[in-house]
């Protein structure tokens, strides 16, 4: 049997039956890393030796391999988000979702390469090299989550953890062809996630199937009161409410998502997708959210705002890399941060003070918060009409390494479908529905009402009880067809 | 909005940043292209439109005021690049 062709559930089930035991699982999980990492650099961290025995009783997930995003606390594990400023950082503590994982008998793989400090789309940004699609190494996974997409894609794990700003698990998840989905904000606690933009920020699973992102959420949701965000939802039992029916449900198609921009392959499989949700007994309605052209600048005025604040906090002083040279206590400040950050992520402190400068917090921050409010309150009102709404993830499939950072406005653009949920703090769900010409993946996106999580993994459910999409695989690929693996930066911590 | 090579000095500074003169330039052509997109928010008539975060909060958001244990000094100083005699070291600031 290949483990790898099976969900995290069904693992699950087999190693609670006994028919597989943890350590082969844990050993199929580490022979995957070890034929994929050459290829893809999912992994900045691999788990050294042998994970404790979980106790299997503990959540259905017990004993699966996962990983984390290298922004999410590990005790005792480097967490670098992809930085040269954190490059020796290791934490004493474990973020919430971690703790409960653990507790819920999750076995860590370790950790996963991304956009430096989850800002990108491409998973380029990284210090330590770019990650590669499992679909086509010359393609972005996408990002920032690209580590985690591009593991799951690619079996070396059964589910990761990633975080989601303005779409960096959904446009991962699309691009890989597996299934991701940022929760509610509020609905798991952001203690231990390592800030970029704290009002946007949330935390969630990708993996293969939306039952398998109802069990991750089923053990990271829930209050906490280390995160003053967190919220009181109901915590746990999305698994087992899944029923797969769609009877009834009103879901609503924004005409503004599939307009101009939109590469006809996507328009093609995401309106696939409505017509199989339809056949399950949806109704489905077009309807006007003109103030979606407002989302992309609201966010990135927002999130390169509280970014600018957040990472404020890298000056070389209480953790993290130290310039040398000596100096006052302001050149080490900003020599630390002027060489210990990447170019995308200084670009964003320099656009993010200057919003909030005198002089421009009027015509920038002031207003963006306008343009959310705006939004939050669209949303409401199409949520008074619809149960759920179907998007496409982004305007194309996985772009060519290089592609993107050349030109950031373009890149910032492809967030078009994926930011508006993160403004309005609204669950929303990423699924495989086809693929384009060239064989790359193509999401479609399902968004529901804050505390709507349920009726989006169900709608997403009764998807993929139609479909196979979810269960196709990238091709394996043979050692001779392998591109040699790009000069990376000594990284600390477990071995590769 | 004009994106000139002084603002992007001034603004580098605020943010604790340095940018090198020969760099200049083209960072205030590139901040300004994001910028010029960033402009159409002022398009939008949302002055009616109540300010709001993502989700209305539950109670105030406060933990109790109450002493709890914390992460140890020594796990802390751990982490820190430069320390002596249990402190972080930082350059002289003081004469």
């Amino acid at each position: 049997m290949d483990l790898r062709e099976l969900t995290a559930l069904e693992l699950g089930a087999l190693l609670r039956s006994g028919e597989v035991t943890c350590a082969q699982a844990a050993a199929a999980s580490r022979a995957a890393i070890a034929a994929a990492q050459p290829d893809n650099n999912a992994f900045l961290t691999v788990a050294e030796g042998p994970a404790p025995a979980p106790d299997l009783a503990a959540s259905p997930l017990a004993g699966v391999p996962m990983a984390y995003k290298d922004n999410i606390c590990t005790k005792g594990m480097p967490t670098t988000c992809a930085s040269k400023i954190l490059g020796n950082f290791t934490p004493c503590y474990d973020a919430a979702a971690a703790e409960r994982l653990r507790r819920a008998g999750a076995v860590s793989m370790g950790k996963l390469n991304m956009d430096e400090f989850a800002m990108g789309s491409t998973s380029e940004t990284s210090f330590y090299g770019p990650v590669k699609n499992p679909w086509d190494l010359s393609r972005s996974p996408g990002g920032s989550s690209g580590g985690a997409a591009a593991a799951v894609a690619a079996g070396e794990v059964w589910y990761a953890v990633g975080s989601d700003t303005g779409g960096s698990i959904r446009q991962p998840a699309s691009h890989c062809g597996v299934t991701g989905m940022k929760p509610t904000y509020g609905a798991v606690s952001r203690y231990g996630l390592v800030a970029y933009a704290s009002s946007l920020d949330q935390l969630g699973p990708i993996a293969r199937s939306a039952a398998d992102c109802a069990a991750v959420l089923d053990i990271m949701m829930g209050r906490d009161a280390r995160d003053p965000t967190s919220l009181d939802l109901p915590a746990g039992g999305l698994l087992a409410a899944l029923t797969g029916r769609l009877r009834g449900k009103k879901i609503g198609l924004p005409r503004q998502c599939f307009g101009d921009g939109l590469e006809d392959a996507v328009r093609a499989a995401v309106l696939a997708a409505a017509g199989v949700l339809k056949e399950r007994g949806a109704q489905l309605e077009w309807f006007d959210l003109p103030v979606m052209s407002y989302a992309v600048p609201a966010y990135y005025v927002i999130a390169c705002a509280e970014a600018s604040s957040n990472l404020a906090r890298f000056d070389g002083v209480r953790y993290g890399w130290r310039a040398e040279g000596g100096g006052d206590l302001e050149t080490l400040y900003r020599r630390t941060r002027t060489e210990g950050f990447g170019s995308e992520v200084r670009r964003r402190i320099l656009l993010g003070t200057f919003v909030l400068s005198a002089g421009y917090y009027d015509a920038y921050y002031k207003r963006a918060l306008r343009a959310r409010a705006a939004i939050g309150q669209a949303f409401g009102r199409a949520f008074q009409k619809y149960d759920l709404l179907l998007t496409p993830v982004a305007p194309a499939a996985a772009p060519r390494l290089g592609e993107s950072l050349s030109d950031p406005l373009k890149m910032y653009l492809s967030d078009v479908y994926t930011v508006p949920a993160n403004l309005a703090g609204l669950p929303a769900l990423s699924m495989p529905c086809g693929f384009d010409g060239d064989g790359l993946p193509i999401g479609a996106q399902l968004l529901g009402p804050a505390g709507g999580e349920l009726a989006v993994l169900d709608a997403a459910h009764a998807f993929q009880q139609e479909t196979d999409w979810h269960k196709r695989r990238p091709p394996a690929r043979k050692t001779a067809e392998r591109s040699p693996s790009p000069a990376e930066p000594e990284r600390k911590g477990g071995s590769l | 909005m004009k994106i000139t090579e002084a603002l992007v000095e001034d603004t580098a500074r605020l943010a604790r940043l340095e940018v090198p003169a020969q760099e200049r330039a083209a960072l205030a052509a590139e901040l300004g292209r994001i910028v010029a997109y960033m402009d159409m928010l002022a398009g939008l008539d949302a002055a009616d439109a109540r300010q709001a975060g993502p989700q209305p909060r539950q109670g105030d958001g406060l933990r109790p005021d109450v002493p709890r244990p914390s992460v140890p000094r020594e796990a802390l100083l751990a982490a820190a690049p430069a320390v002596r005699d249990g402190a972080v070291l930082v350059p002289r600031t003081v004469e």
